[in-house]
């Protein structure tokens, strides 16, 4: 059984006159890190709506086609079942603050409020995504009068408090600095190792390219290209598409048409480090 | 699943109330002859229904008493203008120019009535404000007590009323579709746009 | 390295060293205005004044005189002044004291401004109170405790967190504006027409906001039907201060009985 899985889903926004996703089929599995890229405007953010169970029940329209979530359609959970299941986060860092909690330590914990857990166990679970992340010096700052950045790190540690399986982020790092958004990286990371399914939509190419295990290509609601990371990255095609492809996969592809292709199709700057420098040597011995 | 959107209600509320506060805090800021402190109650009112406007009426005199404690003796006049909102909004009454002058001047003419009834019961007719001179000034000049609670609270009320109503038609023209499909007297407007 | 105390301070009820601002919030709204309703049945301005001293030495007592005596005497000082003049100088009785135009200083009219500003002197007084003696966070929690939904807490400390984010967007709006050389100063059509490009893009940002926010509070469980637990919390109401609240309100209430017998 598939973690999550899409069945012939079609999906057309209240008055909107064309579908924003169309027969979209997909099986997602447990443990890996799916990158979701594509055009502006192509449907990604709706993607992520369906997964989170938020259409068509919060924005309405028409869903055909099923999506189960651990093997129950999603028309079938509750919400605060989805909620505990599911974590969502995306770009802006305002919003996904409650603005009803005086500490960051209170925010953390209100997912958990809401789920009913018990105070030691919050406790304990707010203590601990505080250290994971790096928090610790926030925990008794005001939410509403942190900095963009550091408002993402709460986001962030609001939702892994809830300790979903599932994260669904959508272009977590677009208002945050290098810095920032290395750090959010890493704690993508993080999650990763812990075992979470991740789905996340993510411009800078490079960090997917990097961190997915696979990637999904959405091009005005279609689903044009999926496949292991290194596989979609090593097609050039996919520029028409819209899509960028790292600097590192070009170059990948510019010594294969120099007829010098490396042993295996380098997208990271370390996979090619390592090609170059194993060429390099190779070289010497000759 | 429930449907989610009583949570975008929910949301709504507090900006209603928030916009009351900063809209009259503008209008003095500008120096306008004006209150329009109740844009916030008129447009979610108006635009997610009665209950969600009386909500907003009411918690923005709960909030605003802190600092204007008369105003609490008013609070069937704040819940009055959010449940006068959302009932004409339904009626269709924000989605045209001369369409919403109409029900600025009905709601101005319906809380004037009340805020002068409450004036005249609990205050012996002087308003809490500028209308409490105006009335006082009427009074003085031997018009009766009663005559003179209505005159000044009516006229104080339709003068602020309008205007507040086609400011509020003006943001609600401008919310986006997808916002208004989700909330309770949405298809309204959305049917009144499309003609 | 984090806070223990600060951590711990979670894991206790919240109290603070002054038993009256540990009262529970309830309980202190309640005592607060029975006694703002003994007004109501004396009809002596004296009475009023007494009261509203009450309220001044409540506030010595709950450790907040500072904070009390600025607020009150900024809205006692205006209103009941207010209150007083208008009343004095407009309200039409039989016994002339002074009259020139539209002035028409009566006993009457002097009796009831003083009976209505001391009133609300107590009104200032309790609402004052109750900001300073009571926490948004506290008065929601013992709501949610007699069994509001927390949709209601939601509402009440949202509106309070956004009327505080919304005046700083103006102030930033307003000063925009005016450097883009949208004229906010000028006669008054000049200035109705600066409001509106004012206000829209804050309240249109804001409703926006809200359609994100509810996808994030959803994802916070928000809409869970279960029901919820606090982590910060209140004691539970000791027997003791049962009894005091009841003995106040009958108390009062054996005084208001009086006043109207009398
Ligand atoms: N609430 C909505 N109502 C109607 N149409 C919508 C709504 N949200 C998005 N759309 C439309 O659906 C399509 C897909 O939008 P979506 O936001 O999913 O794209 P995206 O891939 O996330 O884009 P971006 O990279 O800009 O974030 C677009 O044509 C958009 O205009
Ligand atoms: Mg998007």
């Amino acid at each position: 059984m598939s973690y999550i899985e899409l069945k012939n889903v079609s999906y057309r926004y209240p008055l909107a006159e064309a579908d924003a996703l169309k027969n979209i089929n997909y099986a997602f599995e447990e443990g890996k890190l799916y990158g979701i890229i594509g055009e502006n405007g192509g449907g990604k953010t709706t993607f992520c709506d369906l997964i989170k169970g938020l259409i068509p029940s919060f924005y309405g329209g028409d869903l055909t086609g099923e999506v189960f979530i651990k093997g129950k359609e999603i028309r079938e959970w509750e919400s605060s079942a989805l909620a505990s299941t599911i974590g969502y986060i995306f770009q802006n860092p305002f919003t996904q603050i409650s603005g009803i909690k005086e500490t960051v330590f209170e925010e953390i914990a209100l997912g958990l409020e809401n789920l009913g857990v018990e105070r030691e166990e919050i406790i304990d679970r707010v203590i601990n995504v505080v250290k994971q992340l790096k928090i610790e010096h926030l925990v008794k700052n005001n939410p509403n009068k942190l900095s963009g950045g550091q408002r993402q790190r709460v986001a962030f540690a609001s939702i892994i408090a809830m300790e979903t399986d599932i994260l669904v982020i959508d272009e977590p790092t677009s208002q945050l600095d290098p810095k920032g958004t290395s750090d959010i990286f890493e704690i993508i990371h993080l999650l990763k190792e812990q075992g979470k399914t991740i789905l996340l939509v993510e411009h800078k190419i490079d960090l997917i390219a990097e961190y997915a295990d696979e990637v999904l290509v959405i091009k005005q609601g279609e689903l044009i290209t999926n496949g292991k990371t290194s596989d979609v990255f090593s097609d050039v095609n996919l520029l028409n598409e819209g899509v960028n492809i790292p600097q590192i996969a070009l170059l990948s592809n510019d010594m294969k048409e120099q007829g010098k292709p490396f042993d295996t199709f380098a997208i990271t700057r370390s996979q090619a480090r390592e090609q170059i420098l194993k060429k390099g040597s190779e070289k010497i011995c000759h | 699943m429930k449907n989610r959107n009583m949570g975008l209600l929910i949301f709504l509320i507090p900006i209603g109330v928030a916009v009351n506060f900063v809209g009259g805090q503008i209008a003095v800021l500008l120096k306008l002859p004006l209150f329009l402190d109740t844009i916030g109650t008129f447009t979610i009112g108006a635009i997610a229904g009665p209950f969600a406007g009386i909500l907003v009426g009411l918690l923005t005199c709960l909030s605003i008493s802190i600092t204007n404690p008369q105003s609490l003796f008013y609070v069937i006049n704040f819940m009055l203008m959010g449940l006068l909102a959302g009932y004409l909004a339904k009626k269709g009454f924000f989605t045209t120019v001369p369409k919403t002058i109409g029900a600025g001047a009905i709601m101005g003419l319906i809380v004037g009535i009340s805020g002068s009834l409450i004036s005249y019961f609990l205050f012996n007719g002087f308003g809490v404000s500028g209308t409490g001179v105006l009335g006082g000034i009427l009074m003085g000049s031997g018009v009766p007590v009663w005559a003179s609670a209505f005159i000044s609270n009516m006229s104080v009320d339709i003068i602020d009323k309008v205007p507040t109503a086609l400011v509020a038609y003006l943001i609600i023209r401008n919310i986006p579709q997808k916002t208004l499909v989700k909330l309770p007297n949405g298809n309204v407007f959305l049917n009144a746009y499309k003609k | 390295m984090m806070d223990e105390t600060f951590i711990n301070s979670y894991r206790s009820p919240q109290l603070s060293k002054n038993w009256l601002l540990n009262l529970n919030p309830l309980n202190k709204i309640n005592i607060y205005i029975a006694l703002g309703l003994i007004t109501l049945f004396f009809q002596h301005w004296q009475v009023n004044v007494v009261i509203t001293l009450v309220f001044i030495l409540l506030a010595v007592a709950a450790g907040c005189f500072k904070s009390f005596i600025g607020p009150f005497l900024k809205l006692g000082l205006v209103i009941g002044p207010f209150f007083f003049i208008v009343r004095a100088i407009f309200w039409p009785g039989e016994n002339m004291i002074f009259n020139y135009g539209i002035i028409n200083i009566t006993q009457e009219g002097i009796d009831l401004g003083i009976q209505y500003a001391t009133i609300m002197l107590v009104v200032c007084g309790i609402l004052v109170l109750c900001t300073v003696t009571i926490k948004a966070e506290d008065l929601t929690y013992s709501l949610e405790k007699i069994g509001v939904p927390h949709n209601v807490s939601f509402m009440i400390l949202s509106s309070l967190q956004l009327i505080i984010d919304l005046k700083d967007k103006t102030k930033v709006i307003m000063d925009s504006q005016r450097s883009r050389g949208i004229e906010t100063e000028g006669n008054v059509f000049v200035r109705i027409k600066a409001f509106v490009p004012v206000l829209s893009p804050l309240f249109l940002g804001a409703i926006s906001g809200a359609e994100e926010k509810t996808i994030a509070m959803d994802a916070r469980a928000f809409s869970s039907a279960n029901p919820n637990t606090h982590l910060r919390f209140l004691r539970p109401t000791p027997a003791l201060e049962k009894i005091l609240v009841i003995l106040v309100d009958i108390l009062i209430l054996g005084l208001i009985i009086l006043g109207v017998v009398l």
